[in-house]
């Protein structure tokens, strides 16, 4: 009888429960979208993040050996790096630093692989083009100063005391904002007999502590690396990332109070059309929490509806909206649902329990009135 | 000394505002007894059913129902009450708009024990609406409407009908109907506290209650009133106010 009474009441408002229905589904499809957005997408965003270049730093550790002499990381250690940045899916450049003189002044030449550099140095602003081949280069703004140099000059870099000589054509000139502009950068490798430091910029997917395990990785591993997080970086994108989701919960916040204020006066406005109707069930016995759980499992049965089609439009919507923004799918979660579902259901049963309270305090005999 | 099947002892209502609606009102009313309570507008006769009733509360005074002091029952209490002993019959019926017939009296079921359709099939039966069961009230007549109240007022067996201007909203046909019924109500002994403007309705029973400014004005057994006390004692004090009237 009661489950009957709910279907047709809710039917009978038809306008009031279809306002009802789309004001607790949109609010149950925002929760379903900030929830799935805070658990996923900030993963996602820092993934994106990645794209803006790299987060740790990876040099020799300060590992010894046998005798107490620095152990200086060898190929086979970089290599075993490598094998683990890509097994977490993390971007690891080499990067050699040899020391030439260049019109005879001495010069900082920095080997990296084109395509990586470009990786870990979008932010550079290059005057020309970045260098492709193995007899181009780029050189820093401070550098290409100094010395004059133009793009398309051709520059000879003296190495081992002049004993060895490369040619390099200045393709583009870069501002970085760092001590790379006195640098120049080119991607033929250093002949192995040539003394040079080696590095690496790494983009790890996630935050520090992500770093922090792919560097117990490393040590795990024996390579000889250790990684330093690039805090400045990291702080930045935790800030936000933090930003986002404080703008994006106050958001919400918002859009569930005003829906709750549009559902209650939406169930107010049911009670108050359904004044007699509850007068008479007290008048045929129903005591008050008959007429309460009424309209309290009428508020409950919309509720529930809310929240599941809030969560197949709210699922729907994530979906598009993170694949717009990075290219990725939303990987499915229960606290999305969950979230939907409390949203939704809290805010009918709280609406309908001032609906509730308002109808109690009615003047049942007033109400049936033969009048 | 006669158990009452409902006493009021010095009743009295004020509203808000200092409206006395009832002011020092006391009757008695026998088991099997069929009272009508009659007055013109504002005489306060829906606010003593109502109070009778349980839907609203006396100011002060106090109200026996089938020998249950109902001093200090709060609603639910109330609630209790009604179901298990009171029938309700209103002047506008107050059927659940959505609800068919039969639905609407299966609904007193549902709050006093279990709704059996069948039974609630055999009350509309017994108020000459077989067959309409499934008819929603806008589907139904006036009288047909008021017939369905009162099978829903009688679904559960109650000792007491409680009506608000039954006929209030009726044609002569339908009112003559619904007098049948309680006359038949009358027959099997339920105790009938009707609040009439109607006095062919007020005469067909044994006692007419008149109010005025909310006092009772008048207590008299009517013709048939008379006629029941030679054998059961005498309900009334006065002589047969249906005497003039053209119904009587």
């Amino acid at each position: 009888m009661l489950a009957h009474m709910i279907r047709h009441s809710l039917v009978r408002s038809a306008g009031v429960t279809a306002w009802s229905l789309a004001t607790l589904t949109a609010s149950a499809a925002l929760a379903t979208i900030f929830v799935a957005m805070s658990i996923d997408v900030g993963q996602k965003m820092t993934s994106s993040l990645r794209s803006l270049g790299a987060n740790a730093v990876a040099h020799a550790g300060q590992r010894r050996d046998g005798v107490g002499a620095p152990v200086t990381a060898d190929s086979a250690a970089w290599e075993r790096a490598h094998g683990l940045a890509e097994a977490k899916r993390a971007d690891l450049v080499e990067f050699h630093l040899r020391v030439g003189t260049l019109q005879g002044a001495p010069v900082a030449i920095v080997t990296a692989d084109a395509a990586g550099l470009a990786r870990m140095t979008p932010y550079w602003g290059v005057n020309g083009r970045r260098a492709a081949g193995q007899d181009e280069c780029v050189m820093g703004r401070k550098l290409a100063q100094v010395l004059g140099t133009s793009i398309g000059a051709t520059v000879e870099v003296r190495l081992d005391g002049a004993a060895h000589h490369e040619r390099y054509r200045v393709t583009g000139i870069f501002e970085s904002g760092d001590e790379d502009e006195g640098r120049m950068f080119v991607s033929r490798k250093p002949r192995p007999e040539e003394a040079r430091f080696t590095y690496a910029l790494v983009s790890v997917p996630g935050g520090e502590p992500d770093i922090a395990a792919f560097n117990t990785s490393l040590a795990a591993a024996g390579a000889g690396i250790e990684l330093t997080p690039l805090r400045q970086v990291l702080h930045g994108e935790r800030a936000i990332i933090g930003k986002i989701n404080l703008l994006t919960g106050v958001a919400l916040l918002a859009v569930l109070l005003l829906s709750s204020v549009g559902v209650t006066a939406a169930v107010l406005s049911r009670v108050i059309e359904r004044r007699k109707e509850l007068a008479l069930l007290q008048a045929l016995g129903a005591k008050r929490h008959s007429v309460v759980a009424l309209l309290l499992s009428e508020g409950a049965a919309i509720g529930v509806a809310g929240a599941l089609l809030g969560y197949a439009a709210g699922t729907v919507l994530s979906q598009v909206i993170v694949r717009q923004a990075f290219g990725v799918s939303v990987t499915p979660h229960l606290a999305p649902f969950l979230a939907a579902v409390v949203v939704s259901v809290v805010i009918a049963v709280l609406a309908a329990s001032i609906g509730a309270r308002r109808a109690l305090r009615m003047e049942t005999a007033m109400l049936l009135k033969g009048e | 000394m006669t158990a009452h099947a409902i006493s009021v002892q010095g009743v009295s209502k004020i509203y808000p505002g200092g409206v006395h609606a009832l002011d020092g009102v006391s009757i008695d009313v026998r088991p099997g007894e069929w009272v009508a309570i009659m007055g013109p507008s504002g005489s306060g006769k829906t606010t003593l059913l109502s109070i009778l009733n349980g839907l609203d509360k006396p100011t002060s005074g106090r109200i026996q129902v089938l020998g249950t002091d109902t001093h200090g029952f709060g609603p639910d209490d109330w609630a209790v009450f009604r179901r298990e002993n009171i029938g309700l019959v209103f002047q506008q019926f107050h059927l659940i708009p959505y609800l068919t017939a039969v639905e609407n009296v299966m609904l007193a079921q549902y709050y006093h024990s279990m709704p059996v359709r069948e039974q609630a099939l055999a009350a509309l039966e017994r108020v000459q609406l077989a067959g309409r069961g499934h008819h929603l009230p806008s589907q139904l007549s006036g009288g047909e409407q008021q017939r369905v109240c009162i099978a829903r007022a009688l679904i559960n067996d109650p000792k007491i009908v409680l009506a608000d201007e039954p006929t209030g909203n009726l044609d002569e046909e339908n009112e003559a109907r619904v007098l049948e019924l309680f006359r038949a109500l009358h027959g099997e002994g339920k105790t009938l506290v009707v609040v009439t403007h109607d006095p062919e309705i007020g005469c067909a029973g044994e006692r007419i209650i008149s109010l005025s400014h909310g006092k009772v004005s008048k207590d008299s057994a009517t013709a048939a009133g008379a006629r029941l006390a030679t054998v059961g004692g005498p309900p009334g004090s006065s002589g047969d106010p249906c005497a003039t009237s053209a119904h009587a």
